[in-house]
């Protein structure tokens, strides 16, 4: 039995269970949730040692496998959550829920996103999908603004709708494989392959609405300026093990005769998601819809670079990297966002030049400069794109899809460098005298996020292991 | 599958169709529940231990009890005015009939029941597109999730009894947002939330 499995699963539902059970004591919230994701985290690296150590780690009674790179994930993504607690702490944690409730949904994120990552059975992906949509749609509601309802009411029903949607295709790959399991199936046949395609495009409209991206994208822009600051970055953690959820339902399709199909369909939705969101992120006032449209536009380059790995099993370790990449920095600019948004004035100069300085790292490891972590990610993810499109369309083409590609990378650096001028740059004037740990608290996370940048970039081997 | 299911699911989402009251929806909702919930139990039949056959009928029943009753008070407490569903959603609604009484006459087969299924589902997304009404939505979001229950069943009874929980969260979740939004903007339909956040 894999321990560390069922270890990195059970810390965050318990914790989740005593959250409920501290009720609203603001005293115990604050450290139940750092611990809960302090323990998985240290878990989740102890997984990771695990599997590196021993391969792969499987546990058949909760239908879970683990391979080093699914590891990476789960510490990656409880990296996010637990500087999202921190940051918890730091910044106003109260709501329309008591406390109690808000913890005990925080820590069910938590491990409703780890177990999505290591489940290997359909119908089982379908129930944490369907349970992952409840709570994150509950930690929307969470936030005190007026729009919340509204906004977390429409999230609930267009991701309710997306869920049966995937079970639909969990069906389908029942009916076409014969079993609800994730394995690859080449010598299905003409019917069973057809089949198995429908049930692969059904995981795409059923997850990509989930996911939000580009053309499933319609409720994100409005959920960042609804959320509270503190889930915008939880839900950040939880973007990676959705998508690796995805992988996984189209790897039964690898190596059937639809696979150039599904991997074709998926490529063409993720470019053309890049330049329609990046040019509406473009128009938008509000800094959140802003980095909004820019997510979507980032889902965008990570569904191309899936619909690659799909076709190439070699383009997998950069599909992957770019993605992790791409959560930690979304997470690191939303926080810089947030503090920006509302404790700026309390903080002393030097600490908003230090918030100001972690959004400067974040953001351009997020378009990808040197030598930032997304610089080797983004260098992998191109280098994948023109081995996929000059096999299929000629160097010439693949030339200019990578001009194109490039190209793009300006759109979101300029209305970057735009919101650095306008929120923090701008305000460094007047400031607060005096710091508090809940302050510290809050300013830790967004360097922390940033000096992950930095580690990466020095180390990029740690982001690429497989 | 038993061919019947799909039926009842698309007879009684038809009406949630002509039902204009949004208080009597949730006894629809929860006479769906009640007709799912007995074909699973038997369909199961003695495949289930004890424990199991606890847990699997404690869910089935909370899942046809509960969220009709999460809905009833919703309903009684925002109190929303008569909705009637377009001509249109009404034709659409027994042509949904029509077709699984067709689709029924084909041989069984795996996809068949796939596509039973998911055809039943079908009246219920028309309703969530064209009404106003939350508790309408709710209810009919409900009932596809029941609609497509069957399909559960191929799977493990522990799978089914973690769908129904899942569900029961959604519902509270959906309870708490109607509530709040009706709280906040004073108005029991979504047109009027969309009008108030505007302004």
């Amino acid at each position: 039995m894999a321990q560390e499995i069922a270890f990195t699963l059970a810390a965050p539902l318990l914790s989740s269970l005593i959250a409920l059970a501290a009720g609203r004591s603001e005293r115990l919230h604050v450290p139940i949730v750092i611990a809960g994701t302090g323990i998985t985290l240290l878990l989740s690296a102890a997984l990771l040692l695990a599997c590196v150590r021993h391969g792969v780690l499987s546990e058949s009674s909760l239908m879970a496998e683990c391979r080093v790179a699914d590891a990476v994930v789960i510490v990656a993504s409880n990296f996010i959550a637990f500087l999202a607690a921190i940051y918890n702490f730091g910044l106003n944690p109260f709501g329309r829920f008591s406390l109690g409730k808000y913890g005990s949904l925080f820590l069910l994120l938590v491990f409703c996103f780890n177990y999505m990552v290591l489940v290997r059975n359909a119908l089982a992906l379908f129930l944490l999908v369907e349970a992952l949509i409840g709570v994150s749609v509950a930690l929307v509601a969470h936030s005190p603004r007026s729009d919340a309802p509204e906004v977390a009411f429409r999230y609930l029903v267009v991701t309710t709708l997306s869920a049966f949607i995937v079970l639909a295709g969990a069906a389908l790959l029942s009916a076409s494989t014969g079993s609800y399991s994730l394995d690859q199936h080449p010598h299905l046949g003409g019917d069973g392959e057809r089949l198995l395609a429908l049930a692969c495009i059904l995981f795409i409209i059923g997850l990509g609405a989930d996911i939000g991206f580009f053309p499933f994208h319609g409720w994100v822009p409005d959920t960042f300026p609804a959320s509270t600051p503190i889930v915008n970055v939880l839900v950040c953690a939880e973007h990676a093990p959705l998508f690796v959820g995805l992988y996984m339902l189209l790897l039964p399709v690898r190596g059937t005769s639809y696979s150039d199909t599904i991997s074709l369909t998926l490529a063409t939705l993720g470019l053309a998601a890049i330049p329609i969101s990046y040019t509406l992120a473009f128009r938008q006032r509000d800094p959140f819809r802003r980095i909004g449209y820019y997510a979507i536009g980032e889902y965008g380059s990570i569904v191309l670079a899936l619909g690659i790995s799909i076709a190439d099993p070699a383009c997998t370790p950069a599909w992957r990297a770019y993605m992790l990449n791409s959560s930690l920095m979304k997470a690191g600019i939303l926080a810089c966002l947030g503090l920006a948004a509302n404790t700026w004035e309390a903080l002393p100069r030097r600490w908003r030049e230090l918030v100001s300085l972690s959004f400067i790292i974040c953001s351009l490891s997020s378009v990808g400069i040197p030598p930032l972590s997304g610089f080797h990610v983004k260098l992998r993810y191109l280098l994948s794109v023109y081995t996929f499109a000059a096999e299929r369309a000629g160097a010439w083409a693949a030339l200019l899809l990578l001009a194109f590609l490039l190209s793009m990378t300006f759109i979101p650096l300029y209305f970057l460098v735009a919101l650095l001028h306008e929120l923090f740059l701008g305000r460094l004037e007047n400031p607060g005298e005096k710091v508090s740990l809940r302050e510290i608290a809050a300013v830790t996370t967004c360097v922390a996020l940033a000096a992950a940048a930095v580690v990466l970039g020095l180390w990029p081997g740690l982001i690429f292991l497989e | 599958m038993e061919v019947t299911l799909p039926l009842a699911s698309a007879v009684i989402s038809a009406a949630v169709v002509l039902t204009k009251r949004a208080e009597r929806l949730p006894y629809l909702l929860a006479l769906q529940a009640l007709i799912i919930g007995a074909y699973e139990a038997y369909s199961y039949g003695h495949a289930l231990t004890f424990p199991e056959a606890v847990t699997y009928l404690g869910a089935a029943i909370a899942n046809s009890v509960l969220p009709p009753l999460i809905l009833l008070k919703l309903a009684r407490r925002v109190g929303s005015p008569p909705e009637e569903a377009p001509r249109t959603a009404v034709v659409f609604s027994f042509g949904v009939v029509a077709l699984l009484v067709y689709l029924s006459l084909l041989p069984p087969s795996k996809v068949r029941d796939v596509a039973l299924c998911a055809l039943s589902t079908a009246t219920s997304i028309a309703i969530i597109a064209y009404s106003l009404n939350p508790v309408r939505v709710i209810v009919a979001l409900n009932m596809a999730s029941n609609a497509l229950h069957p399909l559960l069943a191929e799977g493990p009874p522990i799978f089914s009894t973690l769908s129904n929980l899942s569900m029961l969260l959604v519902n509270g979740v959906a309870f708490f947002l109607a509530d709040q939004a009706w709280k906040t903007y004073g108005e029991s339909s979504l047109a009027g939330w969309d009008r108030w956040l505007r302004k």
